[in-house]
């Protein structure tokens, strides 16, 4: 009875952090309770009783050795740990009423994460500007699409983060 | 007075004032929560991903130490400077809370207070 699974693809960027936890709240409103992350954005789920299940996400700056400790401190305050995925961590807990439900609870630490993953895009971004404008002038033409197409799509990420860290300093 | 080698960590946020006074003596993440709670009368909750933030840097800063790791929870205190700090706040709120009964209390006397 219990073990039906199913299986979702649904792609979110980093900055739609709270899309995706308003969709794993939905599907658990409806049953579908996150069972584990299959490859990125491949979602499976285990159909059960409907719940006012809340999820939250996380990107912590933890070291291995440390991951236990970390893991340890959400259970304590009553967050399951569910899966990881590409150094997100997916946490739930049954709504409570008598909790803000949040992780963050201040501002500095909500944006941290945001932080750490625009320094990685950024790093990202220079190291391909300087792996594919020089070869600018040798390359075919369908290299020099595809650099530019993948350079662009950097871009486009750190532009979304710097964003989405600009939304949460105004709150 | 207040000395002004602390400056550059204050004003604390309200979270980090009440987790280093907390941190007066040894405890485990989930105490630091169940006490900045109860201290704070319920108007500050941390949250779990605030608190492991909030504990990183506070050991980088030097203001708190690890004493022991028991059982997959880091018990940590308050150091030496994370004391002076505290204290250092503690002064500026003082200040501040001085400051607001001056002013209501002129308010009252000029007759726009109860």
């Amino acid at each position: 009875m219990e073990s039906m699974h199913i299986r979702k693809f649904k792609w979110f960027w980093a900055w739609q952090d709270q899309k995706e936890e308003a969709w794993l709240h939905q599907m658990a409103q409806q049953g579908y309770h996150l069972a584990r992350l299959v490859f990125p954005a491949v979602y499976e789920f285990s159909h059960g009783e409907p719940g006012d299940v809340i999820y939250r996400l996380d990107y912590p700056d933890v070291k291995k050795d440390d991951i236990a400790v970390y893991l340890q401190l959400f259970q304590d305050s009553g967050w399951e740990h569910v899966d990881e995925g590409m150094g997100w961590y997916y946490f739930r807990k049954i709504a409570d009423p008598d909790s803000s439900n949040e992780i963050f609870t201040d501002p500095e630490t909500k944006v941290q994460r945001f932080n750490r993953l625009l320094a990685f895009s950024f790093i990202i971004t220079c190291s391909l500007t300087a792996a594919f404008v020089p070869s600018l002038a040798r390359s075919n033409s369908i290299i020099k699409l595809l650099g530019m197409a993948l350079l662009l799509l950097w871009v486009y990420i750190v532009l979304r983060l710097i964003g989405r860290i600009r939304q949460l300093r105004r709150l | 007075m207040e000395s002004n080698q602390w400056q550059q960590y204050l004003p604390l946020t309200e979270t980090t004032y009440y987790i280093l006074l907390a941190l007066l003596e040894p405890l485990h993440g989930y105490i630091v929560m169940q006490r900045v709670q109860e201290m704070s009368r319920g108007s500050v909750e941390v949250g779990p991903g605030t608190l492991y933030g909030a504990f990183s840097k506070l050991l980088q800063e030097g203001l708190v130490r690890m004493v022991k790791e028991d059982n997959r929870r880091k018990v940590y205190e308050l150091t030496p400077k994370g004391k002076d700090v505290v204290r250092a706040q503690i002064g500026r709120l003082e200040i501040m809370t001085q400051a607001g009964l001056d002013v209501i209390e002129a308010l009252r006397s000029t007759g726009d207070m109860e």
